[in-house]
């Protein structure tokens, strides 16, 4: 099924019908929708962002564009999560929503604290749905560069949020699980995707191609995954989401330890954006990471910047 | 001759409507049953298996007898239609429409309304405090009911028959 249908499919009937104007082949490039509360319903694609009228013509006046009201959200909420908002309360918790298809809705609202961490979120007041799109091949470019002989390269993925970065990660690990006629065999990967992101898993099942090679566990803590997959399923490859914290550097070690290769993505600009950063500094102090990659948004969505040498910090690749 | 056929049609009729009153009130407690049950799996499917509604009901509604299972296997197919109404107007709308095939009273379809608002929204603490409810009155409502089977109930049949036989006796 499409993005529009998809989408159309969890939307109030009001907003429903206004989305129904947009042509399926808009939709492809639509990025963020975004539905707030007595503001107007916005879109924004990779270019620039757009109201739109409660005719379903684009406009860039936000007075013309339809205003959000909030049995809108409520209802759009209610058909998001199957009418059970109470099976995603582990992911409510943590801000968002995963859509068949992999797409991904953030949440703000009131939020319920109890024993100081946040409980829930209740009178939900803004919504924004970030389209997943899978580009299938989007990692051509780097993928001689990840492949040496007859083992892959440590690959560090850095890049601003909304670069392409998960998407990049996404088809590297589809194209090295598949493996590449003439390059390289295909590997095991085991994917912690403790966002949903990676895979876009909707009740477990993988909405996205991640390969055939491929594990997936899904909505799990990054240390205790990677712990999990080691043990279990045997992967050559373990590739996570935007690691950071002190614990995912302790867990990506004893992925190192145990001898396999690590693909993972973080959010940063530069190299020395990511020294300034104690925890990821100490990370590239200690040259695990053979090719740390950076995007940029400069010509769109995941332009290629460089790629590095992590090993040796002098040696620019590409 | 056409006397005694008067007299015993007159008889099993009105043995009949006695049996028909003692029946109805044990199907009643029947239909409480079920659906005292149907809203315990309801209550393990969300707290346990954390399963989204529409599934949840299906499996609930296969798994019951009596009409009280249509409540869940129309609000099933209803819901998979995806037509972009809430939950709570769903769930009326099968509630009102099923009922009169079930032996509930309006009491029940009142209450089962008032559950359909919250179903589905926000956490499972809040879902399984509103089963516990609603059980809690099916419970007391079903222990009334199961005493006055053994009170009261019989007695229909009785009266039927001795009413039967009072009419028959002034008649003839």
């Amino acid at each position: 099924m499409n993005i529009k249908n998809h989408l159309l499919q969890v939307c109030s009937p009001t907003i429903q019908n206004i989305l129904n104007t947009i042509s399926y082949q808009q939709f492809e490039k639509i990025e963020e929708i975004r539905i707030r509360v007595n503001q107007p319903l916005f879109i924004k694609n990779a270019k620039e962002e757009q109201f739109i009228t409660p005719y379903g013509k684009w406009t860039s006046y936000p007075t013309e564009g339809y205003i959000c009201v909030l049995e809108d959200i409520s209802l759009t909420l209610e058909l998001m999560s199957d009418y059970s908002l109470y099976a995603f309360e582990e992911e409510i918790k943590h801000g968002y929503l995963t859509l068949p298809g992999g797409h991904r809705v953030g949440l703000t609202g009131r939020v319920i604290i109890e024993n100081g961490q946040v409980k829930n979120l209740k009178y939900i007041n803004g919504l924004n749905i970030r389209i997943s799109h899978e580009k299938i091949g989007c990692a051509d470019p780097i993928i001689p560069y990840v492949i040496s002989g007859n083992s892959v390269y440590h690959t560090l993925i850095v890049s601003p949020p909304g670069c392409g970065k998960t998407t990049l990660l996404r088809d590297l690990i589809r194209q090295i699980s598949n493996g590449i006629p003439k390059q390289s065999k295909g590997y095991t990967v085991g994917v912690v995707d403790e966002r949903s992101e990676i895979a876009g898993c909707y009740q477990g099942l993988p909405q996205k191609n991640i390969g055939f090679r491929t594990d997936v566990l899904d909505g799990c803590p990054k240390v205790e995954g990677m712990m999990m997959l080691l043990r279990s399923m045997a992967p050559e490859i373990i590739a996570v989401d935007e690691i950071g914290s002190e614990e995912d550097i302790y867990a990506i070690e004893n992925v190192l330890n145990a001898g396999c290769k690590i693909f993972c993505t973080v959010h940063g600009n530069s190299i020395e954006d990511l020294k300034t950063k104690p925890v990821l500094s100490a990370l590239l102090h200690k040259k695990i990471f053979e090719r740390i990659i950076f995007l940029s948004h400069r010509c769109g969505p995941g332009t290629l910047e460089k790629i590095m040498d992590g090993t040796n910090w002098e040696r620019t690749i590409l | 001759m056409i006397k005694i056929i008067g007299i015993l049609l007159i008889l099993i009729s009105s043995a009949l409507i006695g049996t028909y009153f003692l029946k109805r009130h044990l199907y009643y407690v029947e239909d409480l049953q079920m659906l005292y049950k149907g809203l315990t799996m309801l209550e393990s499917e969300i707290y346990y298996s954390k399963s989204p509604l529409p599934i949840a009901l299906e499996q609930i509604g296969i798994r019951l007898e009596t009409n009280v299972r249509l409540f869940f296997i129309e609000t099933t197919k209803e819901l998979k239609k995806k037509t972009g109404k809430s939950i709570s107007v769903i769930w009326e709308d099968i509630i009102k429409k099923n009922i009169e095939y079930t032996y509930l009273t309006s009491e029940e379809e009142r209450l089962l309304v008032s559950f359909g608002k919250t179903l589905g929204y926000l956490d499972r603490e809040m879902q399984i405090k509103n089963i516990m409810l609603i059980k809690s009155y099916l419970e007391e409502q079903i222990q009334q009911a199961i005493n006055y089977k053994n009170q009261q109930a019989k007695l229909y049949q009785r009266l039927g028959i001795l009413g039967g036989l009072l009419i028959s006796i002034i008649l003839f």
